[in-house]
């Protein structure tokens, strides 16, 4: 008998534990009270749930008690495909952000991401349609910093179009992680530029020591669309893991031209054969919000590039 | 072609019935559609001028009471400025405002009896044309508003948003309405002023520092301020303190404030107005914060122990001490001698006899206890040297200071964190735990140049922008341990840039 209450104990707290463990709820500190908030908070709490549990049992995600777009299930699968997250908070305040178009944003969900790699931790981003269905989730810029840029808003078109800018940019990334090829070509133009910096090692003649160690240059290699995806299909056809991420996100509006904008960013670039860090430049144009174009990307290795070489907006003469 | 023909009408006959609305200024002035007022002037121009400054002064009845006025515009441009005595301002948004030259028949009759050659003229604009523009406005304030509310949900105070909105209601006599959640504003101008005018109420005024003015080190005193609340970022605050000829912008967290006093007592007080701003302002709205400001009146003190100097010389004339006091930085009213708690004196040079002074002698200045200073004495020459001052100089700094605390600072335990600085979150926890400890006298702090051993202190650093607080480095032994990260600088003013630097010496 007292074997059978002793494991009767042991059952319920197992089973406390793991409800404990692995439930994620949601409420907004902006909550206005309708049930549309309400159902809102209830649809992200199951999702960050099945997260949860679909980690702990390894298992592949579910999507019957969640309301989401099949492209929001697309998406999320590939990168699960990709490596596994959980929320690591079982009680989260947040609150829910307009988007233009009545749109909804949550922003600052703490994910913990299983690679082969070990363990990484993201700020998630979910995004929800105007009727409430959860339209996607990406790996969101450190919430202080996206604060900062979005502090710099000084009017609502500004403030706008920042949000536009930034949900771009932590789509972009987000495409890394899911390897999402089709995204990341429906994001540059056809005619796109792409310039890509190669340290070259510059061999100098004479007798002189440090001279005959050679000079470390940066060469600019020009690419074009397609010969861009092509190498980046073969670096995710070899990585079972990448994981992209910007830091010190400069935004800027060209003087002329109303739609074209210019993000200075710092790449930090994981994979599970290489790693690096540079500097990214995207000129892109919002003339459609809803779907902005990259027309250049460059990028140059930080270590070897001086501040006054990094590329910029100002480099480019914009003609359309 | 019948058919044409009646459609031809039904859409001429109105225009024609529009336009003959508009024919002369009688019509208009007898319609109910309008807001109109008429003027005459020796030329046409000045009339119509007239007529204008009439008009806004009857259309900004509708927002305040006013006396005088004076027009900027000079013709049927969309914005006319005017000021009262009290200088409240209506800057008004009037799109389609219109002018006429007046030509009905009492015009035509008096000026064939010669009795009046003058033009007259009216200004006019129909009320649907006047709340079109309350409509603009009202868009542009709740675009502001929206900003705002979108700023609070990321966390983001969104003060300057409120402001701004606040001004732009000034640019229509109607009342804008606005829905602020499920709290519904019928007239969103008071309840912003409100608003404003609750931040401003608390906020308050501390003085860190005291020092002389570099460049003017006799005639004034620099204060540096801090403000102390929940200040706002994009927000400005003016301080102006006519009495003692002195004013300050504060956007950052700390301003310098140079002041023409002298001070009677160890502590002084301060009163001026704080003016709330914001940066950035477009012309009109910056001439209507002038005319509306949201002010209220702040006191603040500041410890003025740290320039005040007192001493006092002896010069031995045989039977009796001829007494000279030494002050700096101090404006004094009484002076008080005296010798073993018997007074002597309460002249200022008196010449006081050796016999009546004991083992000591003392100044007291303004009935202050903490405003003096004691000498041990014996009543010889041979001691004379020792009483008097070492060097008299004119800067205060070799004259001897009324130190209150006579505290020396103690090198502080290097990685001991007993004030727990490494848990201070922000710029605001770090301003509260600082006044705490000043008023316990356990911290002076300021910028590096004002500490004589800059390597005994320890150095908070605040990221300028989130107003966060980053680093907390010990003091200097030979490397500054960082007890946020746990990470050890040799040279963290090269290491650590762009971030605020605030210095302190712990006791």
């Amino acid at each position: 008998m007292v074997r059978i209450v002793l494991v009767l104990v042991a059952v319920f707290i197992i089973s406390v534990q793991a409800e404990a463990q692995f439930k994620s709820t949601i409420s907004f500190s902006n909550n206005d009270g309708s049930s549309k908030q309400q159902s809102l908070e209830l649809n992200i709490s199951e999702l960050l749930t099945e997260f949860n549990a679909a980690f702990a049992e390894q298992r592949e995600l579910r999507w019957d008690r969640v309301s989401s777009t099949p492209e929001a299930r697309e998406r999320i699968n590939s990168i699960w495909k990709n490596g596994r997250f959980r929320c690591f908070d079982t009680d989260l305040t947040e609150s829910l952000l307009k988007l233009p178009g009545d749109a909804f944003q949550v922003r600052n969900i703490p994910l913990v991401i299983m690679t082969s790699e070990g363990t990484i931790t993201e700020e998630g981003v979910i995004n929800i349609t105007p009727s409430g269905t959860i339209d996607d989730l990406y790996f969101g810029i450190e919430q202080n910093k996206y604060k900062d840029l979005m502090r710099q808003g000084t009017t609502l078109q500004d403030f706008r179009r920042r949000q536009i800018i930034l949900d771009f940019l932590e789509n972009f990334r987000t495409a890394y992680n899911r390897k999402d090829l089709d995204m990341l070509r429906s994001t540059f133009s056809d005619n796109a530029l792409i310039i890509v910096g190669r340290v070259i090692q510059e061999k100098t003649d004479g007798p002189n020591y440090l001279s005959s160690l050679g000079k470390e240059k940066v060469e600019l290699v020009r690419y074009n669309k397609q010969q861009y995806m092509s190498n980046l299909q073969n670096v995710f056809s070899r990585n079972k893991f990448i994981d992209v991420s910007f830091d010190d996100i400069e935004i800027v509006k060209h003087g002329m031209r109303e739609d074209i904008y210019g993000l200075n960013l710092r790449q930090l670039w994981r994979s599970s054969t290489y790693g690096d860090e540079g500097y990214l430049f995207l000129m892109i144009d919002f003339e459609d919000e809803t779907h902005p174009l990259v027309h250049v990307r460059a990028w140059q290795p930080e270590k070897d590039t001086q501040l006054d070489d990094i590329i910029e907006l100002g480099d480019f003469d914009v003609i359309k | 072609m019948r058919r044409i023909l009646i459609a031809s009408v039904v859409v001429v006959v109105p225009l024609l019935l529009s336009a003959q609305v508009l024919r002369t200024c009688s019509q208009i002035e007898a319609s109910a559609e309008y807001h109109h007022a008429r003027s005459q002037a020796k030329t046409e121009k000045e009339a119509k001028m007239n007529a204008q400054t009439f008009l806004v002064q009857q259309l900004s009845s509708l927002v305040t009471s006013r006396t005088d006025m004076t027009i900027n515009a000079d013709n049927n441009s969309s914005e006319q400025q005017f000021y009262n005595l009290s200088k409240t301002i209506s800057n008004l948004r009037l799109d389609g405002l219109q002018f006429m030259t007046c030509k009905d028949e009492d015009v035509k009759k008096k000026k064939n009896q010669g009795e009046n050659d003058e033009v007259y003229a009216i200004c006019y604009i129909s009320k649907e044309d006047l709340n079109r523009s309350a409509g603009e406005v009202s868009k542009t304030v709740k675009q502001y508003l929206e900003l705002y509310e979108q700023k609070k949900n990321l966390g983001l105070d969104g003060l300057s948003e409120l402001y701004i909105a606040y001004l732009n209601t000034f640019f229509t006599p109607l009342t804008i309405s606005h829905k602020f959640g499920s709290d519904s504003i019928s007239n969103i101008r008071p309840y912003l002023e409100t608003r404003l005018r609750n931040h401003l109420s608390e906020l308050q005024m501390v003085c860190t520092k005291v020092e002389e003015h570099p460049q003017y080190p006799d005639e004034q005193l620099r204060l540096t301020l801090m403000v102390k609340g929940e200040s706002s970022v994009g927000m400005v605050y003016f301080l102006d303190c006519p009495a003692i000829n002195a004013s300050a912008e504060i956007s950052e967290i700390t301003t310098q404030f140079n002041v023409l006093v002298q001070p009677s007592a160890p502590e002084e007080s301060f009163s001026g107005t704080l003016t709330l701003g914001t940066i950035g302002l477009s012309e009109p709205l910056k001439s209507i914060a002038d005319a509306v400001p949201i002010s209220r009146q702040i006191e603040f003190t500041a410890d003025m122990t740290s320039i005040i100097s007192i001493d006092f010389a002896m010069d031995d004339k045989g039977d009796f001490w001829q007494m000279t006091p030494k002050f700096r930085h101090l404006s004094v009213n009484s002076f008080e001698w005296s010798s073993n708690s018997k007074r002597l004196s309460t002249e200022q040079m008196p010449k006081i006899l050796k016999e009546d002074v004991g083992s000591d002698i003392t100044l007291k200045l303004n009935r202050n206890e903490s405003l003096a200073i004691s000498k041990r004495t014996k009543a010889s020459t041979s001691m004379q040297k020792r009483y008097e001052p070492q060097s008299v100089s004119s800067t205060a700094k070799n004259e001897q200071l009324v130190d209150l605390s006579a505290k020396e600072p103690k090198p502080s335990p290097s990685e001991d964190d007993v004030y727990g600085f490494a848990n201070l979150k922000d710029f605001g926890t770090v301003q509260v735990k600082l006044a705490e400890l000043k008023k316990d006298g356990k911290v002076i702090f300021g910028k590096k140049d004002k500490f004589l051993r800059p390597e005994r202190c320890w150095v908070l650093l605040i990221e300028p922008s989130t107003k966060q607080l980053k680093h907390v480095l010990t003091s200097e032994t030979p490397t500054r341990k960082d007890l946020v990260s746990g990470e050890i600088y040799e040279d963290f003013e090269n290491q650590l840039k762009g971030f605020i630097a605030i210095w302190l010496e712990l006791y």
